[in-house]
């Protein structure tokens, strides 16, 4: 199975392939911040910090909220991006 | 005297240039498009005249868009613009045989209709918690009549009143995009003692939900707030929740408006912009508040 590493938590997990990035997390009991999970809203951007190739492509729904939210490259939405291989993810806090 | 800038920056939602991300989203996808087909545009408005006042007018403009609220203006093509469109709008586009190049429609806005349609498609009794002035309400009420259903609005507790229903009767529960979550959770309170078969759906935006608190975070701080809007939707809720707070609340639509009368005794200001204001203005107005200092 997929291992997730979530930093600065620093936990590994495992999930099924092609489970979000946020539901994987969600189901063991790790919270990461939501609101829409269809890709809109962008409170959940990560940024990929290894294994971007092994998500799900970004639809243009995600493409286009990433834009609106200035974010960056190896930026994606937690709730979008479907977990294929192994993937290092840094969740981004909120700074105000 | 002190001039404080309510902290939008790093709040999860909403973009760092302060615009909600319906409007933000909008223009983006307006500009794409515009871009990319190279030819006049017409979004089809609820609120045309405001359609551009977050961006530069001319520089939409230069791109060929223009707004409208009359289909009867537009030949071939259009996009819906962030605020959405009736469903007979909707349908009379489609009978005219106009292109829909793209909705631009804010995705809150579209959830909260799809819920709408849920709610009436079950049998439910249709609530909708909202100032009967939203920009918003005809849209849901064309869904419900679409459907010959009635629609309750419910702007306080004491509209519940109102409702004449008895209390078996189910209802399904919406909320205005743009609505404080405290009154939210008030009327939802009174509407669960009053009725038995409740169902909630949260629609609120997440930029009620995150831009609201900032301004009653900035209230509490200062002897006086200023907020920057037009907007009949997030503007009208940002002044109702400050004024929750404190009596001091002044909203303008320009830095030109600024009075410095209301100040007069005042040790500190909050200055904050509404989900359509562009920075620009935010921080005009700041500085001029600066310079009475
Ligand atoms: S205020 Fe909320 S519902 Fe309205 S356009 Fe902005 S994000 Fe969408
Ligand atoms: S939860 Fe809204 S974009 Fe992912």
């Amino acid at each position: 199975m997929p291992k997730i590493t979530l930093i600065p938590l620093n936990r590994v997990i495992e999930v099924a392939a092609g489970t979000t990035i946020l539901v994987g997390a969600t189901r063991q009991g790790i919270a990461i911040t939501h609101d829409c999970t269809e890709g809109i809203c962008g409170t959940d951007i990560a940024r990929i910090t290894a294994g971007a190739e092994n998500l799900s492509a970004k639809t243009e729904t995600e493409d286009i909220t990433l834009e609106t939210m200035d974010a960056g490259p190896d930026d994606r939405l937690c709730c979008m991006a479907k977990v294929l291989g192994d993937v290092t993810v840094e969740i981004i806090e909120e700074d105000g | 005297m002190k001039v404080i800038r309510g902290n939008l920056k790093g709040k999860k939602g909403i973009p760092r240039n302060g615009l909600c991300l319906g409007v933000h989203r909008a223009g983006i996808i307006e500009r794409r498009l515009a871009k990319k087909l190279n030819r006049p545009l017409t979004i089809w408005s609820l609120r045309p005249d405001n359609e551009f006042l977050a961006y530069d007018k001319a520089d939409f403009q230069d791109r060929g868009l223009s707004a409208t609220d009359n289909l009867d203006e537009i030949d071939d093509a259009l996009i819906f613009g962030v605020r959405g469109a009736p469903p007979q709008v909707r349908e009379e586009a489609a009978k005219r045989g106009l292109e829909i190049v793209a909705d631009a429609t804010c995705p809150y806005v579209v959830e909260q209709e799809e819920a709408a349609v849920k709610f009436l498609e079950l049998g439910l009794n249709l609530v909708m918690l909202s100032d009967p002035n939203h920009h918003g309400i005809p849209r849901i009420r064309g869904i419900a009549e679409k459907l010959g259903r009635p629609l309750f609005i419910v702007p306080t507790v004491a509209e519940i009143e109102d409702i004449n229903l008895t209390r078996n009767e189910p209802i399904g529960v919406i909320v205005q995009t743009t609505f404080w979550i405290e009154s939210y959770k008030e009327i939802i309170g009174a509407l669960l003692d009053r009725f038995a078969d409740v169902h909630i759906r949260n629609t609120a935006c997440i930029d009620s939900l995150q831009r609201l608190p900032v301004v009653v975070e900035l209230a509490r701080a200062t002897d006086a707030i200023v907020i920057v809007g037009w907007t009949e939707g997030m503007t009208t809720r940002m002044v109702e929740t400050a004024k929750s707070c404190t009596d001091k609340v002044f909203e303008i639509k320009h830095p030109d408006d600024l009075d410095p009368a209301w100040f007069r005794g005042a040790q500190s200001v909050g200055v904050i912009g509404a989900n359509e204001t562009p920075e620009w203005m935010v921080e005009e107005t700041v500085n001029r508040l600066e310079a009475l200092a």
